[in-house]
Parts: C-alpha cells; structure tokens; sequence
C-alpha cells in the first residue's frame, strides 16, 4: 500500500469529501469478490493491494484501476500526489451531497471484530478505540458518543474502532478494569496483543470521553516500523496471521507454517497466531 | 576508597542521565502522538463504505491491503 500518498495533508484534506473504504485483502470473500472485478493483476488474482476512487453506488471506475494510488497517479511522488489532490477535487465536485448528509454525523467506520482491529490499529500505528456493552441501547448510545468524537477536528482519523458485546472479546488485551464502557487500547507490534491507555464505564459524560480520548493519544507511542526487521522479529516469534480467505497474490509466498498435510504450526505451544 | 567514591559517582551521573533520556524518549514520543496529523477516516467494511456513500452521494475512495507481509501481522 502507498502510505506516502495516504498520509499526504492535501490528500486528507480532499478524502473529506469522499467516503473512504479501506479493505483488508483475504478477510472477506464477498469483498474479494468485489475487489476482483475492480483490479486483478498479470496472474489474473485478486493481489495484495488495489487502489480506485468509484462512483458513489460503487459500480463505475472514476480512475484508472491498479494495485496504488502511483498506478493511477504515476510519476515524481510530489507531484503525484498533488496530481491525485486535483482528481479527488475535481471528481468531489461532480456530485452533490445530499442536504440531510450535510447536518449529519457520518456513521462510526467500525471493523468487524476485535482481532481484525487490532491487527489494523498496529498496522497504522494507531489506537483502538473499543466500545462494548451487552444491551442494544447501551451500545447504540456509547456508539453516539464515540462517534461525534471520531469525526471532531481534534480525533479524525486518529483512531481505529470496534465495538464488542462482552468484555471477553478483549481477551488479548491486558488491564481491562470494567466489563463494559469505552477502552483505548495500545496494539502490540504484531497487532494480536494489546494493553488498555485508558478507560471509561458505560454512562460515561461526553466531556470525560473527550478527556479519555486525549490522554491515550498523549500516552500511545507509536512505533516506527520498518518492513525487514518486523518481519525477522515476527519470525523469531512465529508470528502467524490466517487470513479468512487464501491469499491469491503470486509475490506471496505459501502460508508459513503449513505442512504438506496443510496442518499450521500455529497450533503449537507459545505461538501468537492462529483464529480469533 | 577513592574508586570505590569514583564509580559511586559514575554511576550516580550515568543513572541519571538515563532516566532524563528514557524520561524525555516519553516525552517526545508523547508530544509526537498528540501532534500528529488528523488522518484519513477509513471505512473498514465495503458494506458500511457502500452504505455511507448512498446516505451522503459521495464518491468513494478505495484501498485495500492485506494487513500482513508474508503472514507476518502488524504491518501492510
């Protein structure tokens, strides 16, 4: 994935008029499916990565199609990347949005499960924000809260979010206090562990929300990765990510761990992979 | 006695310093997490992209990834 062009200032700047999806390649079948019909590669596979803008019904390509934003956007990184600010603005302004969107919240951009968020907030190096609560209107309401903050100027963008109906879904993570409320929870360097920065029960006032948000983001330190000794420690670790659906990209090499009878080694005594 | 005094003193001085730097390595790291750049607000799930885009009429803005390299989580 092009990280340079997704963190650039003019690029967020002009996502505010989009609506930004971001996938997990392999996680989901029904996703590849669609991610398929959008970019396939030599092999003729769904590969690691694709990148397009699309109309608003997700049906039609706005952009040339490919496995980055540099497909579409190629040439020198600079000017790329104001290349790719220009388009966005450019496409944004063929569409009107809807006048009851406009004095609305978005809804809260929530991952699927903890284990999938977790691995998510590491990969961004970001925190994850999780909300769990048992009823439906106690979670309807935490998610209200959480979410008028996920899109404040302060917040945007700062955080990954879940939501979980018990505590014991946050069983990976250590220092959970409550049984249910709002958790602000630090990711480990492989994103399957994770330790509480800070939390709040359920009935929690905005302003207290507001402050818990603050204070983990000043306590989280995030960490500068670099791809060949991330993947030399998480070797030495046997770290091992299963993913939901086989990985199709012929870059990829065949699923560490797995045996000719197709039996995973991350069964195995002090392994940190393995399902959820 | 005077080396014993010496290295009392070296050690005092070098236990100090460490504990500035590891005491000022929190710091910054904290200051750069609070000063950090507001970020792109991604949808995790095609469903709740594609749901949000018919609310609004926005386009979309798409990016997948596998959060993996060679099965190695953590990292895209």
């Amino acid at each position: 994935m092009d990280r340079s062009f997704l963190s650039d200032k003019g690029i967020i700047r002009a996502s505010r008029e989009f609506v930004c999806a971001r996938l997990a390649t392999y996680e989901s079948k029904e996703e590849a499916e669609y991610l398929s019909r959008i970019f396939r590669g030599r092999s003729g596979q769904l590969e690691n990565t694709v990148f397009c803008i699309m109309s608003p019904d997700g049906k039609d390509k706005l952009v040339r199609s490919g496995r980055s934003p540099g497909w579409s956007f190629p040439g020198e990184e600079e000017q790329a990347a104001r290349d790719m600010e220009k388009k966005m603005d450019e496409i944004a302004s063929r569409y009107v949005v809807k006048k009851e969107a406009r004095s609305s919240l978005p809804a809260l951009p929530v991952l699927p499960n903890v284990r999938l968020a977790l691995n998510v907030a590491a990969c961004d190096n970001l925190p994850l924000v999780a909300a769990v609560a048992r009823s439906k209107g106690a979670m309807q309401k935490l998610r209200k809260q959480v979410n008028e903050l996920a899109w404040s100027k302060a917040f945007i963008g700062r955080f990954i979010f879940v939501d979980a109906e018990a505590a014991s879904e946050l069983e990976k993570i250590k220092g959970v206090k409550n049984q249910e409320g709002v958790f602000v929870i630090a990711p480990d360097t492989f994103g399957q562990e994770g330790k509480v920065l800070t939390q709040v029960k359920l009935g929690v006032s905005s302003k207290d929300l507001e402050e818990s948000f603050a204070r983990a983001l000043a306590l989280y330190e995030p960490e500068r990765k670099e791809t060949l000794p991330h993947n030399a420690l998480g070797r030495i670790l046997d770290v091992n990510w299963k993913t939901q659906i086989p990985v199709t990209d012929p870059g990829a090499p065949a699923r560490r761990g797995r045996s000719e009878e197709g039996r995973s080694r991350s069964g195995r005594r002090g392994s940190r992979g393995g399902r959820p | 006695m005077r080396r014993f005094f010496l290295i009392l003193s070296v050690g005092f001085f070098l236990g100090l310093s460490v504990n500035s730097f590891a005491q000022e390595k929190g710091k910054v790291a904290g200051e750069q997490a609070v000063a950090r750049q507001a970020g792109i607000a991604w949808y995790g799930t095609l469903t709740s992209a594609l749901a949000e885009a018919k609310r609004t009429g926005k386009p979309i803005l798409l990016v997948s990834a596998a959060p993996h390299c060679h099965s190695i989580s953590g990292i895209w």
